[in-house]
């Protein structure tokens, strides 16, 4: 025990030198805050349009009841706006005529959006009356997957910064002078381990709060954390073993973090029939566990079957891995 | 006592060995040093004793128990200096030696008095990245004693030092075996392997080509010779002569006779010498 | 000089070549080639699903739905099954039609909330599906003008490729240099450089010349297997030219500034996650804030997307922007470089 605590100590002395510490707690809350600040406006992006001034002002009065209008000065302003290259039809008038303007490379949605948004200001009256219910409080596709996928990413960059200490001492063979004390190999992967447990935690509960506010529960929280701990481990020992030095760590992480990232998320675009496809993999269940907790129960597992899951298939890699690269961590003739 | 019996290792698999069937015994309380160029096999021996390299053929045993028995118990005894400074560069030279100490289920110094022992007391809140290379030697050196170790392992320990720290910790190095300290020491520095070790093994592609205490084998294999400077077409040349050697007798002759001599010292023969005797080949090579 | 850069050049593509970063960027090259080809398909949508379900005796909803051409597993026989289906649909809306005594309701069931705006656009939608039905024949006093054409449509499968092309070739260049920097200052081999007639500004053009080659090379590799020859093969080289070299230059003018890859971690993933949010503007079109259009990834994908798949606009602003940038890039570089990477230790 004395030895994992002794060499945890020195992990986080050599990591607040150079601030390398606070720069892997600060950049993910950092994220956290900025896409809090920008996720409404991209989720509430819907119709966007360039008018003329010239236009009838109860036309555009009655075109803000449908989308963001930018209004321009005139014709010549809403043509310049339109030939920019996102995609913002233009709404000009000429001797009286209304005209919809588009580019010509416009998705096939936002025509329609454009084409029935001025049909209807036009037309003036409604026939249909409409009524609006949620199922539920679920957030967008798109604050599921950008929020996640940062949740995610906060569950594996411990991990990854214990992997670039075990690089460290590899490529400067301090690791030589581990492997003649009585440091045993588990202790040394335990002490590792351990602290890149802590960060995480630390990253995911600030970032956790950033995102969703204090309401969030906080023991359930603890517990994503707990069954995440062993895939924590794993990537401690994928980036850590597979390595030699940063470099070679670097091509690691590019194979290793789209894998992490994009399995879960591909999922979300997959039917039912298919998720199947999924479910042996570790991260996939993490998602579901996630997903659970920040945007209530969902339809694939209840959260403690998502949690189980999480932990037992992790747990395999998890030997795996330690079989794989337990050699590669510190040099054992014995 | 340390045995090591038919030691063989082959790095790649394919019958090219390192080291081949070496055998030998370190006494409690001995100095046995290792002499050898680069690429001679010291550093794969000494990894092999330690542990960081798995042991393929042949035996070590240390008080009889073979080291694939080792336990927790023989790194409390032990300490390894590295030839190459292998330390955490963002780390003071005190933090390197506290966190180093904290390993280890045995008692331990004081960093602080050992940084004191191999004059870094100055340094000791400086990063090592700072240290200079001779600093860097001397930090990993007093690591190595970080636990009172019953058995040093010395790569190089006076590399990269200058003549006066060399002496230092050739010092401690003493004072250690007076204390019944069994010492294992690897170097290509015939001097220094003079000076302190009880009994020297020649190493030289794998193999000992001798091996008894220095004395003995200059007794043995030293032959005195001359080593005369001369000037020949404007540049100063010289040559050793083996006065046991007719052969040599003669040219030596002929050179006196027929050449400006600048310089003329007789000499005992060296482990060097004899080193190039036995192999054909330098220490420094 | 000319000698001495083609010395520099080719050790530099060599040690580039013998980094396991490579044999990883061709292994996801294989897998966006077969990932483009076979995993996404030509028509998918990333829009709201719509389900409907007619309680009306008329059956104008479904009507107009399957002459919209939405198909029978969209339309619901029943209240609770279209809920069913809703709720286990994350991305889908319900729409209820009910018609009492010839006044039209229209229940929306969703997920979260909408905006205001966009609840009045799904309504106008529904509207102008059904007034049909209602009498209301007439069309609207609009005209509909094109600047350009209409551009054909591209399926959403090779639509993937502009931003693919865009992170994989250009913007790895901004790590790939990293990476190949603190190498050699590992090596010391930076120091060995410093004490040759080299200079900075061959360093500079070298390093980036090595990694537009790599880029172009890449990139066709990347767009002839998913969507063939039939684009202007010269302005796609020079945008990823162009590219390559404003990122390589960048990536290695923010290197500079740290010691080892465990110090640039967190900045330079940073740094490339902000280059790589135009990527959401391409996805939602709706999304392009002024601040946006500003990172330079974010033209190189719309240009890309407009060499790969024409609609006429003019390429003439992002064929002035490149060279310009490109310059801007490398005189910051080479200051970077010359005063810091140079003179370290000074």
């Amino acid at each position: 025990m004395r030895q994992i605590i002794n060499i945890m100590k020195q992990d986080l002395a050599t990591a607040l030198r150079d601030n390398i510490l606070l720069y892997m707690i600060i950049a993910p809350l950092f994220l956290a805050l900025v896409i809090k600040a920008f996720l409404p406006s991209i989720e509430s992006a819907g119709l966007n349009l360039a008018v003329s001034a010239d236009l009838d002002s109860e036309i555009i009065a009655g075109l803000n009841n449908y989308a963001v209008v930018e209004l321009l000065e005139d014709n010549q302003a809403v043509t310049g706006r339109v030939e920019m290259i996102d995609a913002v039809p233009g709404v000009i008038t000429e001797n009286g005529q209304i005209i919809l303007l588009l580019e010509g490379n416009e998705p096939e949605d936002i025509i329609d959006a454009a084409r029935v948004a001025l049909t209807a200001v036009i037309e003036g009256e409604t026939i249909i009356s409409f009524e609006y219910r949620s199922l539920d409080e679920s957030a967008s596709l798109m604050r599921e997957i950008i929020t996640l996928s940062l949740m995610m990413l906060a569950l594996l960059l411990g991990g990854v910064v214990s992997g670039f200490n075990i690089i460290d001492e590899k490529d400067s063979k301090a690791v030589n002078a581990l492997a003649v004390t009585p440091l045993t190999l588990s202790q040394y992967i335990t002490a590792r381990t351990v602290l890149a447990f802590l960060i995480t935690a630390i990253i995911t509960s600030g970032t956790a709060t950033i995102l969703f506010g204090l309401g969030i529960d906080y023991l359930k929280l603890v517990a994503v954390l707990l069954a995440s701990s062993l895939i924590i481990a794993f990537f401690c020992l994928v980036v850590g073993g597979f390595s030699n030095n940063q470099v070679s760590a670097i091509a690691v992480i590019k194979v290793l973090m789209p894998a992490y990232m994009v399995i879960p998320i591909a999922s979300l675009f997959v039917s039912e029939k298919w998720q199947t496809a999924f479910y042996l993999f570790p991260n996939y269940w993490q998602f579901q566990m996630l997903r659970g907790l920040f945007f209530g129960e969902n339809l694939v597992a209840p959260f403690w079957w998502s949690l189980l899951l999480t932990l037992v298939l992790s747990a395999v890699l998890l030997v795996v891995m330690v079989k794989i690269t337990g050699g590669r961590l510190m040099p054992r003739g014995r | 006592m340390i045995e090591v019996r038919n030691l063989s290792h082959d790095y790649s698999g394919k019958g090219n060995y390192a080291v081949k069937k070496i055998s030998f015994q370190i006494d409690r309380g001995e100095i046995f040093g290792f002499l050898g160029p680069s690429g001679a096999g010291k550093s794969t021996v000494q990894n092999i004793m330690t542990g960081l390299l798995k042991l393929q053929a042949g035996e070590v045993t240390y008080g009889k128990v073979p080291i694939g028995n080792m336990r927790k118990q023989f790194f409390n005894r032990i300490g390894v200096s590295f030839e190459h400074p292998n330390l955490y560069a963002k780390l003071s030279g005190y933090e390197n030696l506290r966190y180093f100490a904290g390993l280890f289920d045995v008692p331990t110094r004081s960093p602080l008095e050992l940084l004191d022992l191999v004059g870094l007391r100055e340094s000791a809140y400086k990063k090592a990245a700072a240290y200079s290379k001779g600093m860097k030697q001397r930090l990993v050196f007093a690591r190595a004693l970080i636990n009172d170790p019953e058995i040093l392992f010395l790569d190089e320990p006076t590399a990269s030092l200058d003549p006066v720290t060399a002496a230092n910790v050739k010092d401690i190095i003493l004072e250690k075996k007076k204390r019944g300290v069994t010492i294992f020491l690897t170097t290509h520095n015939m001097y220094t392997a003079e000076e302190i070790c009880d009994r020297v093994a020649f190493l030289n592609d794998g193999n000992i080509v001798a091996m008894d205490t220095p004395r003995d084998l200059k007794l043995q294999y030293g032959e005195k010779s001359v080593r005369v400077e001369y000037r020949e077409d404007n540049k100063v040349k010289t040559d050793l002569f083996f006065l046991s050697r007719d052969e040599d007798r003669l040219a030596l002759q002929n050179l006196v006779g027929h050449k400006e001599i600048q310089t003329l010292h007789s000499q005992e023969a060296s482990l060097e010498q004899i080193f190039i005797r036995l192999t054909g080949r330098g220490l420094q090579a | 000089m000319i000698r001495r850069f083609f010395a520099l050049f080719s050790q530099d593509l060599v040690i580039a070549s013998r980094n396991a970063l490579m044999w990883v960027l061709l292994g996801a090259l294989i897998i966006i080639i077969l990932t483009v080809r076979l995993v996404i398909p030509a028509d998918f949508e990333m829009g709201e699903t719509q389900y409907f379900y007619d309680k009306s005796a008329q059956g104008y909803l479904e009507t107009a739905a399957r002459l919209e051409g939405f198909d029978q597993e969209r339309i619901m026989g029943s209240l609770p099954e279209l809920e069913q289906v809703v709720a286990a649909d994350q991305n889908s809306i319900g729409i209820i039609f009910e018609d009492d005594e010839a006044v039209p309701r229209v229940t929306i069931i969703h997920h979260g909330a909408i905006s205001l705006e966009n609840r009045n656009l799904i309504a106008a939608a529904i509207e102008d599906s059904l007034r049909p039905y209602y009498g209301f024949s007439g069309q609207p006093d609009l005209q509909v003008s094109y600047l350009r054409p209409a551009a054909e449509k591209v399926p959403q499968n090779q639509n993937a490729v502009p931003p693919l092309l865009a992170f994989e070739v250009i913007v790895n260049g901004f790590m790939m240099v990293a990476v190949l920097l603190f190498q050699e200052k590992m090596e010391g081999t930076i120091k060995a450089y410093r004490v040759s007639p080299g200079g900075p500004s061959i360093y500079v053009i070298s390093k980036a010349a090595v990694f537009a080659l790599i880029g172009i090379f890449y990139g066709l590799l990347m767009v002839i297997p998913t969507i063939g020859f039939s684009f202007n093969i010269l302005l796609f080289l020079i945008v990823l030219f162009f590219g390559s070299l404003i990122y390589t230059w960048l990536g290695l003018a923010v290197a500079a500034f740290f010691n080892n890859i465990s110090e640039w971690l967190f900045i330079g993933i940073a740094l490339l996650m902000i280059n790589m949010t135009p990527v959401i503007s391409y996805g939602w079109p709706s999304f392009a804030p002024r601040w946006l259009t500003y990172i330079p990834s974010y033209p190189i994908i719309f240009g890309l997307r407009e060499i790969l798949f024409p609609s006429g606009r003019s390429l003439a602003e992002l064929f002035i922007f490149l060279p310009l940038a490109a310059l801007v890039a490398y005189l910051v570089c080479y200051l970077v470089v010359k005063n810091k990477l140079m003179r370290e230790g000074r």
